[in-house]
């Protein structure tokens, strides 16, 4: 049966406005590589620190960092830990104790808790570093939607890669995640989002 | 007397001989701020950064052999794409003619593995390349990563 030309008319009219409502939501999640964060339940872990266990969100501060890696990431893991501590350091003592940075390594094969804390606190001697079993590992990623993959590559000395998520996460002290910024480019990004949400 | 004039001229060449082969005059191409970031304690790997600016009408590849105390060397790029950061490894990089290959970090680089003894800032490395089946010796200088700024940072 032919459509009515006020059928095609409606019909292309709802085409334009479900596409527009797409892109409008696109541009609200991502917005110059910031996330604005979709409704995320809190962010709940304990893990091994030294002889004693963190707990979050019990000993969080006002504002948590968060960056997924592993401490054999020669490049990108490095180059994000370094501008975080540069943030760190450009800023107030009284700010620097509202803000914890937490480095957690995905690589449960290779690193241990020691590992990650003291590849973490050489970036800034407050930073946390922290990695558990694949278990406690994928239950915290997928709490900020993140996710790794760990590749064999035997062509490689090291015998392994590990595709992660590159985004530093903003928690605050309820365990909410309130924003994250992806594939950090500056400084001045980094304390732009903390001005925002201190 | 002469005999000993002749030595120092002799011990002056040499050392002159080296530092043309370490800097290279070749003016189809130069390299420019080769470096390499001090281990981050506790990490197996580090990784080193250079500039080759190609002036000549030839492409050049580009393959690092080996740099001393490191036991091991490759050359990766990190690739970004959506929220992922992988690290691709590859052969060789090649420089096409009137370009510049620039090793930057969050891009190209190269991954060194285990210093086989501590490393210092301000410390000089000799980094064995093949530039076109030709071997030239480049002297890296270790760099702390406090040093890294916006600049440096590869932008896609």
């Amino acid at each position: 049966m032919p459509r009515k030309p006020l059928q095609t008319v409606a019909l292309v009219l709802a085409f334009f406005v479900i596409i527009s409502g797409l892109i409008g939501a696109g541009a609200y999640l991502f917005s110059e590589g910031q996330l604005m964060a979709p409704q995320m339940p809190p962010v709940t872990f304990e893990f091994q620190d030294q002889d004693k266990t963190f707990q979050f969100p019990a000993q969080a501060a006002k504002l948590n960092l968060f960056y997924f890696g592993y401490t054999n990431c020669p490049d990108v893991c490095p180059l994000t830990l370094t501008y975080l501590g540069q943030t760190l350091r450009s800023l107030p003592e009284s700010t620097q104790q509202k803000i914890q940075v937490i480095f957690v390594s995905v690589d449960h094969e290779h690193d241990t808790p020691e590992i990650a804390a003291r590849f973490a606190s050489s970036f800034f001697p407050n930073f946390k570093g922290f990695t558990g079993s694949k278990e406690q590992i994928d239950s915290l990623i997928r709490k900020f939607h993140g996710s790794y993959v760990i590749e064999k590559n035997e062509k490689s000395y090291l015998g392994y890669s590990i595709v992660h998520s590159d985004r530093v996460f903003f928690v605050n002290k309820s365990g909410e995640v309130i924003t994250s910024l992806s594939h950090v480019q500056s400084v001045q990004t980094i304390q732009q989002a903390i001005e925002e949400h201190l | 007397m002469k005999k000993q004039i002749l030595f120092t001229l002799f011990i002056a060449a040499v050392g002159v001989s080296n530092v043309w082969a370490k800097t290279n005059h070749d003016p189809a191409w130069f390299i420019s701020k080769p470096r390499v970031y001090l281990p981050t304690p506790g990490a197996k790997a580090t990784a080193g950064y250079l500039e080759l600016t190609n002036k000549s009408k030839k492409s050049i590849t580009v393959e690092l052999k080996e740099m001393k105390p490191f036991k091991h060397v490759e050359m990766h790029e990190t690739v970004k794409e959506n929220e992922q950061a992988k690290m691709i490894q590859v052969d060789r990089f090649e420089v096409l003619p009137d370009t510049k290959l620039e090793l930057v970090p969050g891009g190209k680089h190269l991954m060194l593995f285990e210093p086989q003894k501590p490393l210092k800032v301000g410390q000089k490395l000799k980094g064995v390349l093949k530039l076109n089946d030709k071997t030239s010796v480049i002297e890296f200088e270790v760099i702390p990563r406090e040093t890294q700024t916006t600049e440096e940072h590869h932008h896609h």
